[in-house]
């Protein structure tokens, strides 16, 4: 299977106005994230798999800011078998590189990242 | 190029949590077809023994959701209505996902979710049209 094509049709992040206009966002903040994919056959040797990102970044129970983002990639195929797991995987694969770049947004809002910690939690899957 | 002392330091804790329904790549159609679909499926679950379920039931079947579609069909084709209708059906699917999981309200929160989400895209697809018309 091999990449052909990869983009983000879709980015958005919102900081709360009322907490940014008073300078007031606070530090060590949490990063939640959820997402889901799905994937379209577009052609025999050719699928698409759409993987959609949101996320909040939140301190105890309060939201300081949400975040969405959407990844379309391509792949061509052979004769191999597309599976559940195996999208799931190129999801997170998608994941990883949003954290990747997440940083340089969130230097545009003021924020600076000092370390990220991932917390993998594997809930029950409902496909 | 960044004046580092002066902004927020954070430190991000990533977080992996449940998984949600993809919209992106559907339409608006789609969508409110698969909601429809859910909310079926939960009306068709309830105790129709209890007085408030057999109304719920019989107010459900017999709507009309034909003219919801419509105009769906047709504020979908602009542009600007589409990050709207993004926007809707995330908060809707989202809405359901409380709404199941809230353990003893479960029964009432899910009748409030079909309700107050058929109520919101009827409200939606009014302003929509309001701003077409304008523009």
């Amino acid at each position: 299977m091999k990449e052909i094509k990869s983009f983000w049709p879709f980015q958005e992040i919102f900081f709360d106005p009322a907490v940014s206009v008073k300078d007031e966002i606070p530090e060590n903040l949490t990063l939640n994230l959820k997402k889901s994919s799905s994937h379209k056959q577009l052609a025999p040797n050719r699928i698409e798999i759409i993987t959609e990102i949101f996320g909040s970044l939140t301190k105890s129970n309060l939201q300081y800011a949400n975040l969405r983002f959407v990844n379309i990639s391509i792949y061509e195929t052979q004769k191999e078998k597309i599976t559940k797991n195996k999208i799931r995987n190129l999801s997170e694969s998608k994941v990883k590189e949003l954290i990747a770049f997440l940083p340089f947004y969130l230097l545009k809002a003021g924020v600076f990242i000092e370390k990220v910690e991932i917390e993998e939690d594997f809930p029950p899957h409902k496909s | 190029m960044y004046n580092f002392s002066t902004m927020n330091k954070i430190k991000l804790r990533v977080k992996q949590t449940v998984t949600m329904q993809p919209i992106f790549g559907k339409t608006a159609i789609q969508l409110f077809d698969e909601f429809i679909n859910i909310a079926r499926k939960e009306v068709m679950s309830l105790d129709n023994k209890q007085l408030s379920n057999k109304v719920f039931n019989k107010f459900f079947q017999s709507f009309d959701f034909s003219h919801i579609r419509n105009h769906l069909k047709t504020a979908e084709n602009k542009l600007q209505n589409k990050k709207t209708l993004y926007d809707l059906f995330h908060s809707i699917f989202r809405n359901y996902r409380w709404a199941s999981e809230s353990g003893n309200e479960k029964e009432i929160e899910i009748k409030v979710w079909i309700s107050s989400s058929i109520d919101r895209i009827e409200r939606v697809l009014k302003i929509l049209e309001k701003n077409n018309e304008r523009n």
